[in-house]
């Protein structure tokens, strides 16, 4: 007990250094936590991305080439399926609901979407959150569009604002669909997942434009159908590029899944977007080993900084040590001394660090959502964190046993010299 | 341990550093209980081994060391620690104390360190203690000050209160008054004296500066009963 109490008022008298080390240690084992939380943030929001839905259907492709265009709107659609095969499942006594996504076309670089009012109903990220608007209604008419929330942010659109689609994804140089022009009716609440890059038009809005297209060329001028022609009830449609799917209940779907797979209809891939997000994620993870490889380094900086402080420390104190010995102490105790001295430092420092990251996820969670999309929940320590906060706390000590035993040496060598 | 046997006694003690020659060859050497004994030796007489080996610090080689009775030659380096810090009181030169705590807690350090010391403190409880012994010293005053705002005559009567408290048998004093001048030197002796006296310590001073020895029971010089 009174080497802790040694040990606690000699570092107080060295404060200044020991705040540097507990500080340089704080800073170590925070950079450390929130990596970690940043890395387990991301890897939630990206499983996240979307939720409630069972499957995810499309043509037969790649299923991450699926995943990628159907949830991240990213990559281009090779293939569509027909209509009727989503009208085919869409009643399916399974089915509890679909949403349809006909992809292709784009606005000044964002993907358009043309889905139908089910999006808006069902669609559900992060367990619960559902589709909101910020301003104005969904997409109902055939020239209706709705924003994103980074489009609007970006474009700076208000409702009511005209604009035209580029045919496919190139920016600049693209076909416009010129005489086809629609308008901005709402724009939707920030979701920090990719909803947030699209704009939403109706499936009957799609064909529209797409009207009297002949295999992938513009209609010849003159001999376009006519604008009054074009309203929802008389536009048919013919194929989408996939579709979410929910199933009565969750035991359904892998029976579902079979089933779309092997529809004799025409070639279907159904996949389960949890499995195919944690596949994908698996493929871009390599990053954050990086990353927590150089925040271990920077643990061991701060632990390398504690030596010096301690080792360096020692010639100053040798006569302290005789004092004590002095008054019969044991070598070891010198060593003790030194060890819990150690022990504190590594302590409180990973203690603070540990303070430091929640205080800074507290205030920086609604910047770094809004900047980066990135959505961090406040949770306790993972098992992985206490792991690695354990192996620190024992880390510590055991560094400190270098000066230590170099004290010990002393003590013996010294005895009751005192060394000035 | 009987409380007849003297204080220090030294038989046909030899101490040498590795292989080199001996520093120190004392056939015989015996310090009564309750005796103030001024040993005297210039630098290089084998003074500091020879405190060494009193305190147990170093292990003895050949004859025989006993202390209050206590052969240390058959302790245990860790035996001869504790033998240390529950009997004898030791007194440095200078730098005594801890410069981080506070003078209580210095004075109280050996007993908070020796358990033995600690059960030794009857009747009064430390606290007290510690502040009796800081009385007759005068200063206690200074009880709750940080040692580093004190004179150097006054950390030294702090060493004292520290050796002295839990009445160990054995004061060393290893010229402890050497940073301080003549008037402060004979004030610091009474007072060391006084205490010693009361608890019936054995005073074993030693100094290369003769000027004190008048004060003392009994001179020993170094050089004469060391024979390397």
């Amino acid at each position: 007990m009174i080497l802790f109490r040694l040990a606690y008022h000699s570092l107080k008298n060295r404060r200044f250094t020991t705040v540097l080390t507990m500080a340089s240690i704080a800073l170590s084992v925070s950079l450390l936590l929130g990596v970690e939380k940043i890395r387990a943030g991301a890897r939630d929001s990206f499983n996240n991305t979307i939720s409630q839905t069972d499957l995810i259907v499309g043509p037969r492709t790649g299923p991450i080439q699926l995943l990628l265009y159907a949830v991240f709107h990213m990559g281009e659609a090779t293939n569509n399926i027909g209509f009727e095969s989503y009208r085919h499942f869409q009643k399916h006594s399974s089915t509890e609901w679909t949403i349809p996504y006909s992809l292709g076309d784009s606005h000044r670089g964002y993907r358009v979407v043309a889905t139908d009012e089910n999006f808006y109903a069902h669609y559900h990220y992060r367990m619960d959150q559902g589709i909101h608007f910020r301003e104005g209604k969904a997409a109902d008419d055939v020239f209706d569009v709705v924003l994103g929330s980074e489009v609007a942010e970006q474009l700076h659109y208000p409702l009511g604002q005209k604009l035209t689609l580029t045919h496919g994804m190139a920016q600049g140089g693209g076909l416009e669909h010129e005489n086809r022009p629609f308008r901005v009716v709402g724009v939707l609440q920030k979701t920090a997942t990719p909803i947030d890059r699209s704009l939403y038009i109706t499936l009957e809005g799609m064909e529209a434009i797409h009207m009297d297209w002949q295999s992938g060329a513009p209609p010849i001028p003159g001999q376009e159908t006519p604008l009054s022609r074009m309203t929802k009830d008389k536009i048919k449609i013919g194929q989408i590029t996939a579709f979410l799917l929910r199933t009565k209940s969750r035991i359904q779907a892998l029976y579902l899944q079979r089933e779309i797979n092997e529809y004799a209809g025409e070639p279907l891939l159904a996949i389960l977007p949890g499995v195919a997000l944690s596949q994908l994620w698996q493929g871009i993870s390599y990053a954050e080993d990086g990353l927590r490889l150089v925040s271990a380094f920077v643990v061991v900086s701060g632990l390398l900084g504690m030596l010096i402080a301690l080792y360096t420390s020692l010639n100053e104190r040798r006569r302290e040590m005789a004092i004590l010995r002095a008054i019969g102490a044991r070598p070891s105790h010198v060593l003790a001394l030194l060890v819990i001295e150690s022990s504190i430092i590594t302590w409180l420092g990973a203690f603070s660090g540990t303070v430091i990251v929640y205080l800074v996820l507290w205030v920086a969670r609604p910047l770094i959502e809004n900047e980066f999309g990135l959505y961090l929940p406040i949770h306790g320590l993972s098992q992985m964190e206490w792991i690695y906060l354990g192996v620190l706390c024992l880390l510590g000590p055991t560094i400190g046993l270098i000066p230590a035993w170099k004290a010990y040496r002393n003590a013996l060598a010294d005895g009751l010299t005192i060394r000035v | 341990m009987s409380a007849s046997s003297p204080a220090v006694r030294i038989e046909s003690l030899t101490y040498s550093y590795g292989k080199g020659p001996p520093v120190l060859d004392i056939p015989e050497l015996e310090v009564k209980r309750g005796e103030r004994v001024f040993v005297y030796g210039p630098s290089g007489s084998g003074k500091t081994t020879l405190l060494g080996l009193l305190a147990g610090v170093l292990p003895s080689q050949g004859g025989r060391i006993c202390v209050l009775g206590q052969d240390l030659g058959k302790l245990s380096p860790s035996d001869r620690d504790s033998f240390r810090g529950s009997h004898l009181g030791y007194i440095f030169q200078m730098f005594n104390l801890i410069p981080y705590l506070s003078v209580r807690d210095n004075i109280l350090l050996s007993s908070d360190l020796n358990r033995s010391r600690r059960d030794r403190i009857q009747g009064f409880s430390r606290e007290n203690s510690a502040k009796e012994i800081a009385r007759s010293l005068g200063i206690d005053a200074f009880l709750e000050r940080k040692v580093t705002d004190l004179s150097v005559g006054q950390q030294q009567r702090v060493a004292v209160a520290r050796a002295l408290l839990g009445g160990p048998e054995l004061i060393i004093a290893d010229e402890p008054t050497s940073a301080l001048d003549f008037d402060h030197r004979e004030r610091f002796l009474e007072l060391l004296f006084q205490e010693c006296k009361k608890n019936g310590a054995t005073v074993l001073f030693v100094s290369h500066d003769r000027q004190l020895e008048g004060l003392f029971d009994r001179v020993i010089s170094l050089k004469e009963i060391n024979r390397a």
